[in-house]
């Protein structure tokens, strides 16, 4: 009985994995190109595609994660 | 330590007195005990498994006059109203070949089939899982019940072809709220604690709910542990189709009055294979849920609180940015399970508190209960949701059950609940349905009557409901108020053998705001759609014929029905594209008819014990009330299972409990609306062997393949139909179950 009580105690709790989003980036350059910008994850993954990337001054909107 | 564990679980408050009642199951032939039978009090949800000479106990706060059900596999099941005295108790079951009149739970007066107005199709989820599948494949084993899918992660339930808003779904008497008005979302809940399901098919389900014009489902969590017992069982399963595996653990424990439960689930599924040895693109998913189940009795009161969540990323397979998109695009060269974009991202909650007062003639039940509905879906952008959408609605349900007799009885009772659903920050701003709160009040009333062979009900309902609608994008703030009155009245003939039941009953269902006033793209459903708020409630008229026969050996089912709805609302293609999608308008006609029926027989021959044989007829038609067709009618179908059971042939610890076999042919689809396209027939072999190792603890082992013969088919509910993307391939499966019980400490006098 005492194995049983302390299993299921074991088993009482499921783990959750709760991971950071990670996705690989790229933008679209100004002759069509996808250009790739590497993996961006959590709060740095967030702010590049909210705030899009700069090149040599220009801006571009960045694409993140296949689709 | 055995202490503290317990009283962890286990409430022990006010005065202790203690009980006990014991009594033994009878063989009604050889007067022999019954080992292992079940002896339950339902309505205290209060269980004992016999031991190996048929004897049982109960110890604790017990009622006085309780309805007891008693089972053993091979009797027939008993259920009567007992009084606890200071004598030992002792009930006698009959062997029988079929297992007939599975118990209803939601039946609202009488919980044995033969006795109910209304066909309600009950079964255990172990039944109709004896190949695994999803739970929406499950539930399409039921006869009627089909599934509208949009790849494996989400099901839609399908009820003599209405689905939606239309089929009302509840769970443990707790009304479903999780916006299923959407083609693409799906059941809010996972199948992990479900005990069993039951179907009332059309809207003959007054105390539920006027709107339910395909019908309830209705599920209903395991059972607590026995009294005094506890157990957990770990599950696991692993299907090659989508390298996916499923593992599940539960948890039980009951005292003398108290009884509490636990269980998960966690799943993980890469993009689907399909027969052509691609895979279907972002058709990945992944799923954690569980829930907890407190209940607590006295001897007049019963007292039940549960929880239940269910959290899901489910990928949205059609995407693309192409005005003529090419469908082999959506299908990938390897397969892969990371999170991309398109998804949807569903996170639901339901908490409930349930209370019951015993009377000497009658049940007073009182259910409070909130559930709460988050979806989001990510387009563009993995981090910040192009739609996202809250729903909470609150709800309560106050019965009033009396016995005036055992033949007369009359159930009473007002329900009703309080939704606020709120869009969230998105980065497009977008809303595909306005914010709205919602109120709904209903009162119902029901008489039954029994005689000897003949029994009758009648019952009516009143509904209002008042809308009020912020800001929508075509029509600003709107309110509507939508009410009516409904009835049911039927009866039922029932003798030995035969078992004729008719019943006719309406129904009414307002517009839901979806309808009213949405304007965007919802991605999930692969459209733009756009409402009308100038459309009234639809009305729908049914009448209802079943016929059963019951023999030792042979259970046959006919039920043919026809269901007339005025002012039916759908959703309409238009010759048009918005922002790269088909436009799909909320439209209404004066009149629609549904009509059909299902058969249904199990055969167990008498001189071959071991071979059970099930077969089933389901059979839809639809009038648009011009000669045309309605939508999303599913195909017609011919089911069959072969079930062998094998234990008696193996002496040793290792036994083949069963193979079975499961065969369906889908008809097809040629009765279709304009603008929609025909399916062809498609016919699928499942089969699975299941085995248990009889070690001190039995594992159970489950082995098996679905679509055998990887055969190649899109269904015409399937919402990948118009990408042409096809259902899953050959589906090998491996299921391992292992369940571990025992008693608790030994009992005390102390009231646990």
């Amino acid at each position: 009985m005492k194995k049983v009580t302390l299993l299921g105690i074991a088993l009482l709790s499921l783990s959750i994995v709760s991971c950071k989003k990670c996705g690989e980036c790229h933008y679209d350059a100004a002759n069509g190109t996808e250009v790739e910008i590497g993996e961006y994850c959590g709060a740095d993954l967030e702010n590049i595609e909210n705030n899009g990337y700069d090149v040599d001054g220009t801006n571009y909107t960045v694409h993140c994660g296949e689709h | 330590m055995k202490n503290l564990v317990l009283s962890l679980f286990i409430l022990n408050i006010g005065i202790i007195w203690s009980q006990s009642v014991s009594g033994v199951v009878i063989d009604s032939s050889s007067f022999e005990g019954i080992p292992f039978a079940s002896v339950y009090f339902p309505d205290f949800e209060m269980g004992a498994k016999c031991d190996e000479e048929g004897k049982f106990s109960f110890a604790g706060s017990l009622p006085t006059d309780v309805k007891v059900r008693v089972s053993a596999f091979g009797y027939a099941t008993m259920t009567k109203r007992i009084e606890i005295g200071s004598e030992v108790l002792s009930f006698v079951l009959s062997p029988t070949h079929l297992q007939l009149d599975e118990a209803s739970v939601s039946s609202p007066v009488s919980e044995i089939q033969r006795e109910n107005i209304v066909f309600i199709d009950a079964r255990k989820l172990s039944e109709i899982s004896l190949i695994p599948g999803t739970l929406g494949d499950v539930l399409s084993n039921m006869n009627g019940v089909y599934q509208s899918s949009t790849g494996q992660g989400i099901s839609k339930p399908v009820i003599r072809g209405m689905q939606g808003a239309r089929v009302l779904t509840m769970l443990n008497g707790l009304r479903i709220e999780s916006q299923q008005w959407g083609g693409d979302h799906g059941l809010a809940f996972t199948e992990v604690g479900i005990g069993s399901v039951e179907v009332i098919k059309g809207p003959s389900s007054l105390m539920y709910g006027a709107d339910a014009l395909g019908g309830v489902l209705y599920f209903v969590d395991e059972r607590f542990a026995d009294q005094g017992t506890h157990s957990v069982t770990v599950s696991s399963k692993f299907e090659s189709v989508t390298l996916g595996t499923t593992n599940k653990v539960k948890y039980k424990i009951s005292g003398n009055n108290a009884r509490f439960s636990f269980a998960g689930l966690y799943s993980d599924h890469a993009d689907y294979a399909l027969p052509n040895g691609r895979f279907a693109g972002n058709s990945r998913y992944n799923n954690v849920g569980g829930k907890i189940g407190f209940s607590y009795n006295r001897k007049k009161w019963l007292m039940n609180v549960r929880y239940n969540f269910s959290n899901g990323g489910i990928g949205l397979p059609g995407h693309s940015h192409d005005s003529v998109p090419d469908p082999a695009d959506f299908q990938y060269a390897d397969q892969r399970r990371n999170r991309i974009i398109p998804q949807q991202v569903s996170a639901n909650h339901f908490t409930s508190l349930e209370n019951k007062w015993f009377m000497k003639k009658g049940i007073v039940s009182l259910l409070v209960g909130h559930t709460y509905s988050g979806l989001e879906e990510y387009e563009e952008k993995l981090t910040t949701p192009a739609l996202k959408v809250n729903l909470h609605n609150s709800l309560y349900h106050l019965k009033w059950k009396h016995r005036f007799s055992t033949a007369l009885k009359l159930v009473v009772g007002v329900q009703g609940g309080y939704q606020v659903n709120r869009n969230g920050n998105t980065w497009t701003g977008e809303e595909l349905i306005p914010d709205f709160d919602q109120s709904d009040n209903g009162a119902y009333s029901l008489l039954h009557f029994t005689g000897e062979k003949l029994s009758f009900l009648a019952g009516m309902r009143y509904d209002v409901r008042n809308l009020q609608a912020k800001n929508s994008e075509l029509y600003g703030s709107f309110s509507r108020v939508y009410q009516s009155v409904n009835g049911s009245l039927g009866g039922v003939y029932a003798d030995k053998l035969n078992t004729l039941r008719i019943n006719v009953s309406s129904g009414f269902r307002s517009p839901h705001v979806s309808e009213l006033s949405a304007n965007g793209v919802h991605h999930g459903a692969l459209r733009y759609e756009v409402g009308d708020v100038n459309l009234v409630s639809e009305r729908a008229t049914q009448m209802d014929l079943t016929y059963e026969l019951s023999s030792e050996h042979l259970e046959l089912i006919v039920n043919p029905f026809v269901n007339g709805i005025t002012n039916y609302i759908y959703s309409n293609p238009q010759d048009s594209m918005v922002e790269g999608f088909p436009l799909f308008a909320f439209e209404q006609l004066p009149f629609a008819l549904l009509y059909g029926g299902d058969v249904g027989v199990h055969y167990h021959p008498h001189f071959i014990h071991w071979l059970h044989i099930e077969a089933a007829y389901s059979h839809i038609e639809s009038d648009n009330g011009s000669g045309g067709y309605l939508p999303m009618i599913p195909q017609n179908r011919v089911s069959s299972t072969f079930r062998v059971m094998l234990q008696d042939f193996f002496p040793g610890k290792f036994k083949i409990s069963e193979v079975v076999v499961q065969y369906k042919y889908h008809v097809d689809q040629t009765r279709v609306a304009i603008d929609e396209t025909k399916s062809p027939a498609y016919q699928l072999l499942d089969a699975g062997v299941n085995m248990t190792v009889e070690w001190k603890t039995p594992l159970e082992i489950g082995i098996g393949v679905r679509n055998l013969f990887n055969t190649s088919y899109i269904d015409h509910l399937s919402r990948l139909k118009n990408i042409e993307l096809q259902h899953p391939g050959r589906n090998l499966y491996c299921q391992l179950k292992w369940t571990l019980d025992a008693p608790t400490k030994k009992k005390s006098n102390k009231e646990l």
